[in-house]
């Protein structure tokens, strides 16, 4: 049990308060179970649902390490015939490495399923935001430079975002940004990336919201000019609960400044902020702006300015050999086309897939040359198993690099102390800390139901003969409104009409305009007294009998204004005569095509209405509608069944 | 204690009080129906189906609650909740050679059961879906529920209406998210006296060794919702919450009543989120801005030894909400 101790009083030091613990013993970790692994991780839990999959915590098996795996599924992603290229430019984002950017570390393919394995962050930008209200310009300024910076990396290395927006802006332990899904919009079919867009549009630039296909490196420019607004003002520029409208306010670019922000963010916001794309600041531009050079951390210095992406550099062999192994190109492949990239200086290759991975090796290697004497010491030897992490990098990365990571945890024991010491000797409104950084909340391991049961197993290896495992399969229920067919669209519309005429509704004629609607009325009673007597006395157990209405004995040709009729000429009181409590229900059926060859039945409610007409003749209504706690999805419910039954033979 | 000066206990006490009137006046200006989400599903239960296909729908559905429905009456006729699941194990330790029969039961004989045993009768009060959220959750502390039915009546048919079932998590996850003043509920627990006060009363332990039946004995007997569960050294390593004997009836409770807790719990759900501590340090800010989070529906207090020491309820944190008073608040 020391060992849960141990484990117990380590996350108590943690800020965050979701599963927070970043290492779990390998020995527990092995006595889960192993139907939960992938590869050579064992997963925890569900953390999300993300536009691209499912994302998972999980613990690798050898080094405990915690990491996020995210499960792509193929289905999701661009046509089949690209599936190569897919591939390929997901070993392309396992090159990148940036201290802001969420980094892959490993890619584990099946055939239904890519999963990326990904550092873990554990909050959102957008939480922190929203707890904290609008920020002080040199917090929002930190997040940003540190956003921007990341921005501009992967641009350097030919990547655009396309999706920049609150809940893709991760933060650390540290509050760190850690930007997620770099590159992964790129993979989507167009369809699907503007329907996960479609999400929250109030992050999207105006040319990615009219649906233009091209969309260059200016609509993260765009993106982060809406990202530092909300930061520096805690509201949107542009918003509104109506999509039509909101996109007008986009496409329009007019949003206003508050007085309080200074010249210099003013300036930079409205320069970023510009509809026309040809217009709009640069990232390069932003980062020469007054306003952003301000306190500009050293660490990032190192990044902005690599060594040795030079095109004059001497032919590398050695990084070459590395994109043969990382990237699946034959090795005579990557030497011609770097060969006529750089010595015949061949520009049309500027954008060449070897041309990228190489450039994107050789500057790593040229990181990793500047940290030689690292030593490899400081690196954990758990953390070792899995790629060197920032974290680690830093602290003997020149002077400025040592800088961060040392500032950060300063920071950090701070707020320790002050928790110690003097437990309240700080105003929430003056400081700076995230209120959750003060908790002590956190999750007891021994109780995750993986970890107890490991536990348990350990203790005595013959339980699980006594006692039969969780099932851990769920028969989850998927809820569907409606029908979906893809039979064609009137042999549809008629077994519809077979099947309300076998459940005794009646309706009106369809009109031209209107082919695709039914307007139906069922005969609904109630249990209030006297519905239940009048339901008895009305004895029309003509079964299958059903009129539409313009056979009733007005005879009226419009069916819908007779219906209205209905109503308006029986005014319904209910407060002074139960008699005339409405027993009809009125539905409307419509048609919808989703796409080709697929079709969508809706049912929609309509009101309620009086049989007082008596002439109208009614089948009788089944029993068990009578009493049901919602008569709309009871009625709905039996005509879906009916039509089961009929497709079935 | 720490050295804190006077004068920022005082204003931490000024800030605790402002927050603390801001949240009630919150919660008078909000009805109930603001809580619900604009689209949002509701499984309710025909008191014609058995316990047994109840039980399984709640599993599969991960819910522990569901308002049920008379067709007879075509009325709303109570909560079906883990309370009723515990009365079914207990009916049947009493009655041994009715076993067989349990999968038959309806949950309308699972109501005469109850009244015949003089066991804790499914909740049925109700309110209207437009009643301010204040009354709402006073009316749930006054009955000791831990969630109330919101009921309407349709105007034209004049048919009782399920619109929804509000939760104390649900309440206090929507405070949390709307009102900026629980920021400033800085006090720590330590200095709260409901919390001191309630920490007087020992806490009822089991250990991973428990039978099953004597940990669900403890949870009728107090009145509790969750049994803290420890080692040897008495330090806290898990709980037995009320709402994990559904699944303990679904794998068949009845033929082997002589689990330890520890065994019972190996069939807990993967989805379970963990116990959640915190530490007389917390304070309410550090405590709802989790509940913002994360779906939690007590918290233990723990020493820096891992003991318990305390739990806080929801509904200890809504009474501390909706009742104390200044002087509680200000000294």
């Amino acid at each position: 049990m020391s060992q849960h101790q141990h484990q117990h009083q380590a996350q108590q030091g943690q800020p965050q308060v979701s599963f927070n613990q970043p290492w779990i013993d390998p020995n527990i970790l092995q006595q889960m179970n192993p139907h939960n692994r992938i590869g050579r991780y064992q997963i925890i839990k569900t953390l999300g649902e993300g536009s691209f999959g499912k994302v998972k915590l999980a613990f690798h098996l050898t080094s405990g390490q915690r990491v996020a795996l995210k499960i792509i599924n193929r289905k999701t992603l661009a046509k089949s015939d690209m599936q190569g290229r897919i591939e390929r430019e997901i070993s392309y984002l396992r090159l990148l490495r940036h201290p802001h950017i969420i980094k892959l570390y490993d890619v584990i393919k099946s055939k239904d399923e890519i999963i990326m394995v990904i550092e873990f962050a554990g909050k959102e930008l957008f939480d922190y935001i929203v707890q904290k209200g609008r920020m002080p310009e040199n917090e929002a300024r930190r997040f940003f430079v540190q956003i921007i910076c990341a921005v501009q990396y992967c641009h350097r290395h030919k990547i655009v975002h396309r999706d920049l927006k609150p809940e893709n802006l991760l933060l650390d332990g540290d509050l760190n940004i850690k930007i997620a899904d770099f590159g992964l919009s790129n993979l989507m079919t167009d369809g699907n990336f503007l329907k996960t867009s479609c999400g929250s549009p109030n992050y999207a630039a105006p040319e990615v919201i009219s649906g233009k296909l091209y969309a260059g490196s200016e609509v993260d420019v765009w993106s982060c000019g809406v990202i530092l607004y909300v930061m520096l003002c805690g509201r949107l520029p542009f918003d509104d609960d109506f999509i039509p409208a909101l996109f007008k306010k986009i496409s329009s670019g007019i949003f206003t400044i508050p007085s309080f922000l200074s010249p210099g963010a003013k300036e930079i916001i409205q320069k970023m902020l510009i509809v026309d794309p040809l217009n709009r600041i640069t990232i390069d531009e932003v980062m020469e702006t007054e306003w952003f050079k301000t306190d500009f951390p050293d660490y990032l210095k190192a990044e902005t300015v690599p060594a040795g992406t030079n095109d004059n550099e001497a032919f590398d062999d050695e990084v070459a050999q590395n994109v043969v192994m990382t990237m699946g190109y034959n090795y005579e492949e990557v030497c011609d086309i770097l060969k006529q990239k750089f010595v015949d200086g061949n520009t049309s290759l500027d954008n060449h897939e070897i041309v990228n991975a190489y450039e994107l090796l050789l500057e790593n290697k040229n990181y990793t040359n500047l940290n030689k004497d690292d030593g490899s010491s400081h690196i954990d030897t758990v953390a070792s198993k899995l790629p060197p992490t920032w974290a680690n990098t830093d602290n003997t990365r020149g002077n400025g690099a040592g800088g961060k990571t040392g500032e950060f945890k300063q920071i950090a024991n701070n707020v320790d102390n002050g928790r110690n010491t003097l437990a309240y000797d700080m105003s929430p409104f003056v400081d700076n800390n995230n209120t959750a950084a003060n908790s002590t909340i956190s999750i007891l391991p021994t109780s995750i139901p993986q970890y107890h049961r490991a536990y348990m197993m350990s203790q005595d290896p013959d339980i699980l003969k006594r006692i039969a495992p969780a099932s851990t399969k769920k028969s989850k229920i998927k809820w569907h409104f409606g029908i979906r067919s893809k039979s064609y669209p009137l042999d549809v519309m008629g077994e519809i009409y077979r099947a309300l005429k076998n459940l005794g509704a009646q309706w009106c004629k369809p009109t031209e305009e209107e082919l695709w609607t039914i307007r139906v009325r069922w005969k609904c009673g109630l249990l209030l007294k006297e519905g239940l007597n009048k339901a008895h006395t009305n004895p029309e157990d003509e079964i299958g009998a059903t009129y539409t209405f313009s056979k009733s004995k007005n005879g009226n040709e419009n069916d819908d204004v007779e219906m209205k009729d209905n109503t308006k000429s029986t005014p319904v009181d209910n407060e002074s005569n139960t008699e005339l409590t409405p027993d009809l229900m009125k539905m409307q059926i419509q048609l919808f095509q989703l796409e080709a060859n697929n079709y969508l039945v809706d049912f929609k409610f309509d009101g309620w209405e009086c049989s007082r007409n008596e002439s109208l003749e009614f089948a009788q209504n089944d029993q068990l509608s009578s009493y049901s706690a919602y008569p709309f999805l009871h009625l709905t419910t039996r005509l879906i069944m009916e039509l089961a039954v009929n497709s079935q033979n | 204690m720490s050295t804190t000066t006077e004068e920022t206990e005082k204003y931490i006490n000024q800030e605790q009080h402002k927050a603390i009137q801001g949240i009630r006046l919150f919660l008078k200006s909000k009805s109930s129906y603001d809580v619900l989400p604009v689209s949002f599903r509701l499984i309710v239960l025909d008191t014609s189906l058995s316990v047994k296909k109840s039980l399984n729908i709640l599993l599969q559905n991960s819910i522990v609650s569901a308002p049920l429905w008379n067709n007879q009456t075509s009325r709303f006729a109570g909560l079906l909740t883990s309370a009723d699941f515990i009365n079914v194990i207990q009916y049947y330790l009493q009655n041994l050679d009715q076993i067989q029969l349990i999968d038959q039961l309806t949950l309308n004989e699972l109501k005469d059961i109850e009244k015949a045993i003089g066991l804790k009768q499914i909740e049925t009060s109700s309110i209207p879906p437009f009643t301010s959220l204040f009354l709402a959750c006073e009316k749930m502390l006054l009955s000791n529920a831990r969630r109330i039915p919101l009921i309407d009546e349709d105007k034209l048919t004049h048919r009782e209406i399920i619109v929804n079932v509000l939760t104390q998590y649900r309440i206090l996850k929507f405070v949390s998210l709307n009102c900026k003043e629980i920021r400033m509920l800085m006090k720590p627990l330590k200095d709260i006296k409901f919390v001191s006060d309630k920490n007087k009363t020992t806490l009822v332990k089991a250990n991973l060794k428990t039978p099953i039946l004597d940990v669900i004995h403890i949870l009728t007997q107090n009145n509790i919702s969750a049994v803290p569960i420890v080692d040897e050294n008495d330090k806290l390593i898990n709980v037995y919450e009320a709402v994990d004997v559904l699944g303990l009836i679904k794998a068949g409770i009845y033929n082997d009543l002589s689990l330890t807790v520890g065994e019972a719990l190996m069939r807990r759900s993967d989805d379970f989120e963990g116990v959640y501590t915190c530490t007389l340090n917390d304070s309410l800010a550090t405590i709802m801005s989790t509940i913002k989070k994360s779906k939690l529906h007590r918290l233990f207090i723990v020493n820096e030894a891992s003991g318990v020491v305390g739990v806080l309820t929801l509904s200890d944190i809504l009474r501390y909400l909706l009742f104390s008073n200044d002087d509680e608040i200000l000294s």
